[in-house]
């Protein structure tokens, strides 16, 4: 971060006024500048990440060892230093909480939107700076709040992360804080969205089409109106909750209807599982692209199987609830529009095959991630037409097999992306280049223990093996069906560990590179966007002038120029110019 | 600055919420007088008087009064039944009877807390250094029915071979699994009398106990026979008054009786219950 | 931690296994399949193999079983054959100094083959599995000429069976008489309908089962928990149902003939468990399901079913 604050502010608007001289705390602590809270979203989420990850390795402890101390942490939990059954509940339901909430949310929406809306879309800031820090600053406020809850009577919230009530209704106080902060975040994610919009729809230079933009900011914008629409749906079940448990109200309990929670959780919840994959596939279809040295298969297909998915996610949300008693025809509606949304979804994974052949592949850090994702999300949308299958859901709703399915997506998918992209656009947040050799160790590492520990969940989970138990032998008082996997139980939480230990490279590489790494040129990884035209970091304000846009940001080996890459703001020669009109006609 | 004062104003509202959500006041001492958010004594207005107090210990009365009798049953008490323990293969072996009502041979009636209601109020009690144990064996809790003094401490046992836990559900809740063979202790737990405090185990529904919290150490739980007997009781007035839990078709004729005793005297006093009718 | 030798050797079982359940699949795909014949075919037979799917015993469970492994089987194909695309290119097109990449924005007619064949695809698995969902979701219960009725009641952390007694009617229950561990259901009168904590059914009979959610009473407050939510779970029925509070659900099934086998001497047991997020307890609420020769069945709920015509 080692720009002068002088030259933006030639030509800066009156708006900018304020941000006239900003000291260290203005700069880098209540910064308006939308890739200084890009980089905020990353390390706060990155730290949650670590929270999340301790208490994921304490959940599988508990499942494969029962009855022995885990290590390091097992006196912070209580004088056994073992996990109980209910501190086992406590621990999957933030588990899952903080990873949705606070970890792949706010990186993949909060970072990549804000670091990359901008600079893809050729603007000096986001249409709402103010909102955009107030944005940001709700979520350490709701993760305290969060976590405040291990520290109130009762202990934190345990109801699991869909916190179904009655049981959420007559749980401890910790699920009020974890109300409370579900409104916070969902606030923080709707101010973030508005201003996404906004910037996306009118801040777009000069040239720069809807149909010119990268896949990241259609992505982006695609997942900002889902979560425009559907967050004010969970906003409002989780106050109807807290109504519940403070002032006596029966929304949901007592004789009011515990299944109209489930829907509006679900309505905000199915859309929010796009919310946390369409952005790194958005991501991830520029990082192929680039290393391909190709343009993307299917522009056009891409986009509108997005919005595809958007559209379709806002009716599926019944699949979670096959078996909850919801009338069984709706089962069957449920049931068509979920096979529905694979459709898109298969359609895209044909396209980034059809983006890697005929390529010229260059395996950087960012690829292999990027590689990763595809093939996982693969395994984890294949997955999903199982569930989707009301029948078969019968089986294997609330067994492993969905726990299995869900890591798939969210990590094998989400966190993939966010690897992916994190090593992407790293050397234009900081101006320095990752180390590679630690970012192929940690991705080789990663993806083998991911697949070690996820993917036998869905063996035990077709032997019905259900989620959320604490144990699953006739000592610890529970069911004897599964206690020959205990086995499997054991090699996961194994794998687990490793996984965990992986992710230290992780953090090791990304502060190492901030202080000790290569300098990062303008354009390392020769991509055509506007932000790599500009130095690493960008200045504030980034584009001075506002570049003009030729074309669309996939033009890599085109025959026009030499370079296999085409920069979206290059200006041809007249000569060339006409030919890539033509060839614009002619639907390439 | 704007940005500043909304984060500053967010923080505080944290701190706030927060504050609600606090648990009571940490480990005050048993006699204390009230604190500011925590419910009153039940019993009497006693703890606000401090100045007025004396410290008593039991055993240091010279000369003290006994009261003791039993606790009877009238009526077809039904015979005693097996607890269906079909539903946890752990306890196969361990096949114990339903503890709610247990009559003898004679008619006394079990597990009746008989205590000392009114009268004691101008004394403050200690209490014991030793805790009072609850034990988990054979799938039932021993005792049923225990007596805990305010600021005592409670040691929870498990001598079996599997997995309990003990969920106290009222008063100052805590829900503490118990490795085989494992025990716990929780210092100094309950601060304010409750009669019963509910105990129950999450993994064998059946098991339940019940803790009888009061601020001082008169009081007694009925034997087999149904006797029991209060010792070291300093002369005075008082009231005393018995708890058996509730079970369908079981009440009691009286419940609490007016006693006075004079130095060294020995008084009787039996209770009656009925059963069915 | 404590390691040892133990868990290393428990840990290579689980490598081993993981291998072993797609060999099994490859292994017997090739057997002629009509809808059920295929499904039990595959189901495995003895304690040492490794189950992907355990023992089916409810009449249904078969065309579930289909199912899966229909789904099981097009998605085996599909993620291998993406796999080997997917491996051929990135290897064949890795980077090489001096090659171009294909200038290549898409192939529309490739784009409409492949969505509309996967949507084919798709389409077809929505009606294979339509009427199979039907059947044990949406069956007409009243079609059912003398079914063999029980009441399942589930509180936090357990189950109660009650059962109608011989004159075919369920004692009436309030929540107001419960006494835990005496009169669980708070029925009106505890000894005129037998409950038990475990669920004892025939064979080859339909069984029609009505699902409630109890709160749990304190008679010594008078303050009621809330009943919470449940789920009936039994994996060899292939059936689950949440229960959800004031809200009775009816179920059913019909255990296969032949689910008794001549070693069992006339009674087989099974576990339930609970699959919905109960509480801190969740993990420990199971119960037995357990199958029974008319013989035994008379002698364990203490009448004879057949004549006592139970009605809801």
């Amino acid at each position: 971060m080692s720009t002068t604050t002088s030259t933006p502010h030639v030509g800066e608007t009156h708006a900018e006024h304020e941000h006239h001289e900003p000291g260290l705390i203005g700069r880098y602590i209540f910064s308006k500048d939308h890739k200084v809270i890009g980089v905020q979203f990353l390390f706060t989420g990155l730290i949650f990440l670590i929270l999340g990850g301790l208490l994921a390795l304490a959940v599988r402890w508990r499942i494969a060892w029962p009855t022995s101390e885990v290590p390091l942490f097992g006196k912070m939990l209580d004088d056994a230093g073992t996990v109980t059954g209910s501190e086992y509940a406590v621990l999957f339901t933030m588990h899952a909480s903080v990873m949705i909430f606070f970890v792949i949310i706010p990186i993949l929406v909060g970072t990549f939107g804000n670091f990359v809306i901008p600079l893809h879309i050729g603007a000096r800031d986001m249409a709402f700076p103010f909102l955009n820090g107030l944005s940001y600053w709700m979520m350490p406020l709701a993760g305290i709040i969060i976590l405040f809850g291990f520290f109130v009577e009762g202990g934190a919230a345990a109801a699991g992360w869909t916190s179904y009530p009655p049981l959420s209704v007559i749980a401890s106080n910790g699920q009020t804080c974890w109300c409370i902060s579900l409104i916070l975040v969902g606030t923080s994610s709707i101010m973030g969205s508005v201003n996404y919009i906004t910037t996306i729809i009118k801040m777009r230079a000069p040239g720069m089409t809807l149909h010119r933009m990268s896949l990241t900011v259609w992505s982006i914008f695609i997942t900002s109106i889902l979560v425009l629409f559907g967050t004010p749906v969970l906003t409002s079940a989780l106050i109807l909750q807290i109504l519940d448990r403070h002032a006596g109200t029966t929304f949901f309990s007592h004789d009011g209807q515990p299944l109209l929670y489930q829907h509006l959780f679900w309505f905000y919840s199915h859309p929010a599982v796009y919310i946390m994959i369409l952005p790194a596939m958005g991501v991830v279809s520029d990082v192929l692209s680039v290393f391909a040295r190709k343009p993307i298969f299917g522009y056009r297909a891409m986009a509108y199987s997005m919005v595809g998915i958007s559209g379709l996610g806002y009716i599926v949300w019944g699949h979670h609830m096959f078996q909850s008693g919801m009338n069984p025809a709706l089962g069957t509606t449920f049931m068509i529009s979920t096979m529905l949304i694979a459709l898109p979804s298969a359609v895209k994974t044909f396209n980034w095959l059809g983006t890697l052949w005929g390529g010229n592949i260059q395996f950087t850090t960012p690829m292999l991630n990027a590689l990763a994702f595809v093939s996982m999300f693969v395994i984890g949308g294949l997955s999903g037409i199982f569930m989707a299958a009301t029948p078969v859901d019968i089986h294997i709703h609330d067994t492993y097999f969905i726990v299995g399915h869900i890591h798939y997506v969210l990590f094998g998918g989400s966190l993939f992306g966010v690897f992916a992209g994190v090593a992407f656009w790293f050397p234009k947040m900081f101006g320095r280049m990752l180390n590679e050799t630690l970012g192929k160790i940690h991705f080789i590492g990663t993806f083998i223990t991911f697949n070690c520990t996820f993917f036998p969940m869905h063996i035990v989970g077709a032997a019905g093996m259900p989620r959320r138990y604490a144990a699953y032998a006739v000592e610890q008082g529970t069911t004897n069906t599964w206690a020959h996997l205990q086995p499997y139980n054991e090699f996961m939480t194994y794998s687990a560990l490793a996984l965990g230990a992986f992710q230290i490279l992780l953090f090791v590489n990304i502060f190492w590179s901030i202080f000790a790494g290569k300098k990062a040129p303008r354009n390392p990884w020769n991509a055509n966007t506007l932000e790599w035209t500009l130095p690493s970091p960008p200045v504030h304000g980034n584009f001075f002038p506002i570049p003009e846009v030729y074309r669309g940001p996939y033009e890599y080996s085109s025959p026009l120029v030499a370079e296999d890459y085409l920069p979206q703001s290059r200006k041809l020669d007249p000569e060339a110019e006409e030919k890539e009109r033509r060839m614009e006609a002619e639907g390439h | 600055m704007t940005l500043r004062a909304v984060f500053v104003l967010g923080l505080a509202l944290a701190v706030l919420v927060g504050c609600e959500k606090k648990p009571g006041a940490g480990v005050a001492p048993p006699q204390a007088p009230p604190a500011g958010g925590s419910a009153p004594a039940s019993a009497s207005g006693a703890t606000t008087a401090t100045g007025a107090t004396t410290v008593l210990d039991p055993a240091k009365v010279a000369n003290g009064a006994t009261i003791s009798g039993a606790v009877m049953v009238d009526g077809n008490v039904p015979a005693p039944e097996p607890i269906d323990m079909k539903a946890k293969p752990e306890c196969a072996g361990h096949q114990a009877m339903k503890d709610q009502l247990v009559v003898g041979a004679n008619k006394g009636l079990r597990d009746c807390f008989v205590q000392i209601k009114k009268g004691l109020e101008k004394y403050k009690f200690t209490p014991p250094s030793e805790p009072a144990v609850i034990d988990n064996r054979g799938c039932v809790y021993h005792p049923h029915v225990l007596g805990v003094m305010v600021g005592q401490d409670i040691k929870l046992l498990n001598s079996d071979t599997f997995q309990h836990n003990i969920n106290c559900k009222d008063n100052n809740t805590f829900n503490v699994a118990i490795p085989p063979g494992g025990s716990e202790t929780k210092k100094a737990w309950f601060k304010k009398e409750l009669v019963p405090t509910t105990f129950a185990c999450d993994i064998h529904p059946w098991m339940g106990a019940r803790a009888c919290v009061v601020k001082h150490p008169y009081w007694a739980v009925t034997d087999a026979e149904g006797k029991y007997s209060i010792k070291n009781l300093p002369p005075g007035k008082y009231t005393l008054e018995v708890w058996h839990e509730a079970y369908p078709g079981l009440k009691v004729a009286q419940q609490s009786f007016e006693v006075e005793v004079k130095e060294g005297e020995m008084k009787t006093q039996d209770f009656k219950y009925t059963f069915g009718g | 931690m404590a390691f040892n030798m133990e868990r290393l050797r428990a840990a290579s079982i689980a490598i081993l296994m993981l291998a072993i359940p797609a060999s099994r699949l490859f292994a017997q795909a090739g057997e002629p399949a009509p809808r059920a014949g295929a499904a039990v075919a595959l189901a495995p037979s003895g304690a040492a193999a490794i189950p992907l799917m355990p023992e089916i015993i409810s009449t249904y469970g078969a065309s579930v079983d289909w199912l899966f492994y229909l789904i099981l089987g097009i998605t085996l194909f599909m993620m291998i054959l993406v796999f080997a695309l997917f491996l051929l290119f990135v290897v064949k097109y890795r980077h090489q100094e001096g090659r171009r990449a294909k200038f290549v924005h898409g192939n529309t007619r490739l784009e409409w083959i492949w969505t509309s064949a996967t949507a084919a695809v798709l389409l077809w698995l929505v009606f294979e599995q339509r009427d199979t969902w039907n059947e044990i979701k949406q069956k007409d219960l009243a079609t059912f000429e003398n079914p063999y009725v029980v009441r399942v009641f589930a509180e936090q952390f357990g189950w109660h069976f009650l059962y109608p007694g011989p004159d075919g009617k369920f004692e009436p229950s309030d929540e107001k008489d419960i006494f835990p561990g005496i009169n669980p259901l708070g029925l009106k009168d505890p000894k005129a309908d037998k409950y038990s904590s475990v669920l004892m059914v025939p064979e080859n009979v339909p069984v029609i089962c009505e699902l409630i959610s109890l709160g749990k009473y304190d008679q010594e407050s008078g303050k009621s928990t809330l009943p919470v939510l449940h789920s009936f779970f039994q994996p060899n029925l292939r059936f689950k149902q949440d229960l959800v509070p004031f809200h009775p659900a009816k179920i059913w099934f019909q255990i296969l003939p032949g689910t008794l086998r001549s070693q069992d001497n006339g009674e087989r047991k099974f576990e339930i468990a609970c699959a919905e997020l109960c509480g801190l307890g969740h993990y420990t609420m199971r119960a037995d399901l357990q199958v029974l020769s008319e013989e035994k069945l008379k002698a364990g709920i203490g009448y004879d079913w057949k004549t006592a015509k139970g009605k809801f």
